[in-house]
């Protein structure tokens, strides 16, 4: 079953390298046409400082950076067809913060170590679990507080649970309201006697 | 494809005011059921070979 799934042998040391320590993992269940409904309503409701956002096609970031302009936030987007440099250019302004958000395939070869970033969100859940810790994992320096919000499909059920038991993992269903001190950097260790209630 | 239109096609756009509910749309999915079922599944799959 391993051998079947995990084709690069490499992969002990990326999980090494790359941890999922600090994040707090959510999936929100939806269907293809509620995904833009509800990334709206968790722009409005996080506290979000900087945010990446996963699809699986180049074709679908294009059409979801629309949409998020449309619907009136910010944001940047690149994917592999872009040209290197122009790539670089936007991922640097961005790491610069002169947008909150960034939308994006899978190009980052290991965990994104932007320090801002504390909202990622796979807008589109990936086939497998290396492709998964490379999006939400943070290399062990860099390693904080953030939170990783999955759209999940029906079509997504097989891939969560595998992902799931390769990642030794477990991704929570969203709660009515998440604790701010899971990924909002002032609420850290600033009010650790902050309870939330109406989070269980 | 035809899940880019369902995502970003035309008309889906009325209700983004209101929030979108997640709570009733868990509910739709039990995922220690759902899991459990493709475990079941997996095994008589299995066992079929």
């Amino acid at each position: 079953f391993m051998a079947k799934h995990l084709q690069k042998p490499y992969e002990i040391n990326l999980m090494d390298e790359l941890t999922l320590k600090g994040i707090t993992q959510y999936y929100a269940y939806v269907t293809e046409r509620q995904k833009v409904h509800c990334l709206n309503t968790l722009f409005s409701r996080l506290q979000i400082n900087q945010s990446i956002i996963f699809c699986n096609s180049t074709q679908r970031v294009e059409l979801l950076a629309k949409k998020i302009t449309q619907l009136g936030y910010s944001c940047f987007y690149i994917h592999a067809k872009m040209m290197q440099e122009y790539r670089n250019r936007v991922f640097h302004d961005f790491r610069n913060g002169l947008c909150r958000n960034l939308v994006c395939t899978d190009l980052f070869t290991r965990g994104i170590d932007i320090q801002a970033v504390n909202v990622v969100i796979n807008f589109d859940f990936p086939k497998n679990a290396e492709t998964y810790l490379h999006r939400i994992g943070r290399s062990g320096r860099f390693g904080h507080l953030g939170l990783a919000i999955n759209l999940i499909t029906s079509e997504d059920r097989f891939s969560l649970k595998a992902i799931e038991e390769q990642l030794v993992t477990d991704i929570k269903p969203i709660p009515g309201s998440i604790d701010k001190s899971l990924y909002v950097a002032e609420f850290h260790s600033a009010n650790p006697d902050e309870v939330v209630e109406g989070e269980r | 494809k035809n899940k880019d239109d369902e995502c970003f096609g035309d008309g889906m756009d009325e209700g983004l005011d209101t929030d979108f509910d997640f709570e009733g749309n868990l509910a739709l999915f039990d995922k220690a059921a759902v899991f459990s079922q493709i475990d079941t599944s997996e095994r008589r799959g299995n066992g079929a070979r």
